[in-house]
């Protein structure tokens, strides 16, 4: 028993131990500071961006001191933020956003709109939107991707063709640019539409599709318009050998590495967002020659032109915070003018405010964002709306379109079954309000 | 046979209590309590912050409606039937040739053993490597025999042999087991075999293989639990880009295990609710199939000492 007693003795000095050294590294926050941690999901460079905005706020004021946690992943604030131990503030995707605040989890912000005095208005709308639900705020949109049809410009040259202002030739040239090897395995293509994601926002928006319908509550894939979109990408497919091209993606390596596909050669067209640049100039070899030019649309409707896709991220305080008011002037602080521009130059993404984005620093201290900027003043471009049940949503749009580009199933067929898969969860939204 | 009653000194009693409370507290806080409140959970709407409605069984007659749940369940099926008949074969077939009396014996078992001790997640990534449909080490292999190459994870027919293939080659621990049980059948058995004329496959037939039905019979069961709990392979698939589709069902869902549609429903989609209900159809299952392997059991498993049972 003597020993037992000796063996509790020396673990309950070892706990002492740890929770001195943990006190210790929160007493460093400051003896009277309010600490927020603020948790988002960017590493590297783009973590590196935020942490220089976020030292410059715990140093311009002795209140409240922001701890940042980089590389976290949504669904560990999912389990963090009702523990009550988690973070007070977070970055999601915008499409998180909405389904979060529908699951309670992040806090109603109005209030300290009013308090601190926020303009609103100069916040870009169809972003602001993306952080309301059911006519309450839950989130700030902080970066803003717009997007670009990225070219490999040699290849161009060696087709003799110029880059593509309408879809149809967007479909020409990747037709022409297939090269295959002697056991007729791809070594190049043109545009892969489900590369580098299945992206399930561009190609509707650009075809004039919509998604939800808040009037009616209605799900809205199965429009012409959204038809058509669908149609246009599987059309690659029709001249694709979907299991070759399966193998020839295989191949492809990381996303954010040399090995990128469009930085190899092996893709021709990428559609891609304004932080793209910045990864050609940290990972691509210096001969790859690549242009940029919007993303085209039908011959059809050249009205549309400038309607692709707007992707967001929000910042929220969580439901949990014990600060919510701190954490809220976190964000007050991130999205003000200077520290704004500072931290969007930096990593190179788009500020949400109309000062930020027409800011002179800005574009000198950024100049690829120039072309960006100028698209999305344009005001067409949209975001994805803002339903709770928007992952339900994309994974069932992807699944959707894999059973098209496989050949399981028409576009009508893909569409309607995907409308009976999703309409019911509008219904059963629609109901709870 | 009629136990003599022992009593327990008090500080005896006192000592054994002490020592069970870790396991009790273990088993109560992350065993018992998260089935009772799975179990209630899966009665209700609950997305982890707001508190849970009861919504009756709303939840239960939603399950067969979702074509999702037939998905999953044909994908775990698919996986434990195949996966845990190979396992079972390969374990018994890698024991039978690892007790026999060569030189290096023990580094043979070491070789075998050691994928067991590889974390599943760079278990993973290895096949992820090897199984690469352009680059893969398996292909390139298959290309030189002249045999056709398999689209493998990047294929909807060719993605749960693919996630098979990653398993079995961790049977280490299935091994280990077989070759303690080979190891407790006596050598006179073998003897009196051989007397009798049998060769290699009388005595599987008639000696080994009865004689490990016991084991074989834990691991069957062992292998169904763990199988339906597949999850390391669909996730790892979906995190490392640009081979998947991003999506933890892999393609056309022919990954979507029953613990990954679980954790799908859960955390990706928020509904808690539905996910335990998905649980609780999983634990009840699991029962089912236990208590029918136990049922017939009795006609196949033999334990040793005082004949069949008891």
């Amino acid at each position: 028993m003597k020993k037992l007693t000796k063996a509790v003795s020396v673990v309950t000095a070892l706990a002492t131990v740890v929770t001195a050294g943990s006190m210790a590294v929160m007493a460093e926050g400051g003896e009277d500071k309010t600490t927020i941690t603020f948790w988002h999901s960017w590493s590297g460079s783009e973590a590196d961006a935020l942490q220089a905005v976020v030292d410059d706020y715990n140093g311009s004021q002795n209140e409240i001191y922001v701890e940042v946690l980089s590389s976290q992943t949504e669904d560990k604030m999912l389990t963090a933020i009702p523990s009550g131990a988690g973070p007070d503030l977070v970055y999601t995707a915008d499409t998180t956003c909405s389904k979060w605040a529908q699951a309670g989890m992040l806090s109603e912000i109005d209030e300290y709109i009013a308090q601190t005095g926020m303009d609103v208005s100069n916040i870009y709308e169809s972003e602001y939107a993306l952080g309301t639900y059911g006519g309450v705020q839950y989130g700030i949109p902080f970066t803003m991707d717009s997007y670009m049809l990225f070219y490999n410009a040699d290849v161009l040259t060696e087709l003799g063709v110029e880059p593509p202002t309408t879809l149809e030739e967007m479909a020409e040239i990747s037709q022409k640019a297939v090269l295959t090897d002697a056991d007729g395995d791809y070594t190049r293509l043109g545009y892969v539409p489900d590369y580098p994601w299945i992206d399930r926002v561009e190609m509707p928006y650009l075809f004039g599709a919509d998604f939800y319908d808040f009037e009616n509550d209605e799900v809205t894939c199965k429009t012409d318009a959204f038809v058509n979109a669908i149609t246009y990408k599987a059309s690659f497919y029709d001249n694709y050998d979907r299991e070759k091209v399966e193998k020839f993606k295989s191949g492809f390596g990381a996303y954010a590495s040399s090995d990128n596909a469009f930085f190899q050669g092996k893709v021709v067209f990428a559609i891609e967002g304004e932080w793209f640049e910045n990864f050609i100039n940290e990972f691509a070899s210096d001969d790859l020659n690549w242009g940029s030019v919007s993303v085209p649309v039908t011959e059809s409707q050249p009205e549309l032109a400038g309607s692709g896709r707007l992707q967001g991220g929000m910042l929220s305080v969580t439901a949990t915070s014990q600060n919510p008011e701190a954490a809220f002037d976190v964000i007050n602080y991130l999205t003000s003018d200077d520290a704004y521009v500072k931290f969007c130059a930096a990593k190179g993404s788009l500020p949400t405010t109309y000062s930020a984005l027409k800011s002179e620093t800005l574009i000198s201290e950024a100049p690829q964002l120039e072309k960006f900027v100028a698209s999305v003043l344009e005001g067409k471009a949209k975001a994805f709306p803002a339903v709770p049940f928007s992952a339900e949503y994309s994974d069932y749009q992807g699944l959707a379109e894999e059973a098209v580009y496989s050949g399981d199933k028409t576009v009508e067929e893909a569409m309607a079954d995907l409308y009976d898969e999703l309409q019911p969860l509008a219904d059963e939204w629609k109901e709870s309000r | 046979m009629k136990k003599s009653k022992y009593h327990m000194q008090r500080p005896q009693i006192r000592l054994a209590i002490l020592f069970l409370i870790p396991w009790i507290t273990g088993l109560i806080l992350f065993s018992l309590y998260p089935i009772v409140s799975t179990i209630y959970y899966s009665f209700t709407e609950y997305n982890l912050m707001k508190p849970p409605v009861f919504t009756g069984l709303k939840n239960y007659r939603n399950i067969f409606q979702d074509k999702n749940f037939y998905q999953s369940v044909y994908n775990s099926l698919y996986f434990v039937v195949v996966g845990v008949t190979l396992e079972l074969a390969l374990s018994i077939f890698s024991a039978i040739l690892l007790n026999a009396k060569v030189k290096g014996r023990g580094i043979f078992r070491t070789l075998f053993y050691l994928p067991s001790i590889v974390s599943p997640v760079a278990n993973a990534i290895i096949w992820m490597w090897m199984l690469n449909p352009q680059y893969g080490l398996v292909n390139s292999f298959l290309k030189t025999l002249g045999i056709p190459q398999p689209l493998w994870l990047s294929s909807a027919q060719w993605s749960k042999p693919a996630a098979i293939l990653m398993a079995l080659w961790a049977v280490g621990n299935t091994i280990i087991v077989y070759l303690a049980g080979i190891g407790d059948i006596p050598t006179e058995y073998y003897e009196a075999i051989e007397l009798d004329g049998g060769g290699p496959i009388a005595k599987f037939r008639y000696i080994t293989w009865p004689m490990l039905s016991n084991v074989t019979f834990f691991q069957l069961i062992n292998g169904i639990i763990v199988g339906f709990a597949t999850f390391t392979q669909s996730y790892m698939v979906a995190a490392i880009e640009p081979k998947g589709n991003g999506m933890l069902g892999g393609v056309k869902n022919s990954l979507l295990f029953y613990a990954v549609n679980i954790y799908n429903e859960g955390f990706r989609y928020l509904k808690f609710g539905y996910a335990s209900a998905l649980a609780v159809i999983m634990l009840l299952g699991m029962i089912l199939i236990t208590v029918i392997l136990f049922a017939t059991s009795k006609k196949w498993v033999y334990y040793g000492g005082g004949g069949r049972d008891e």
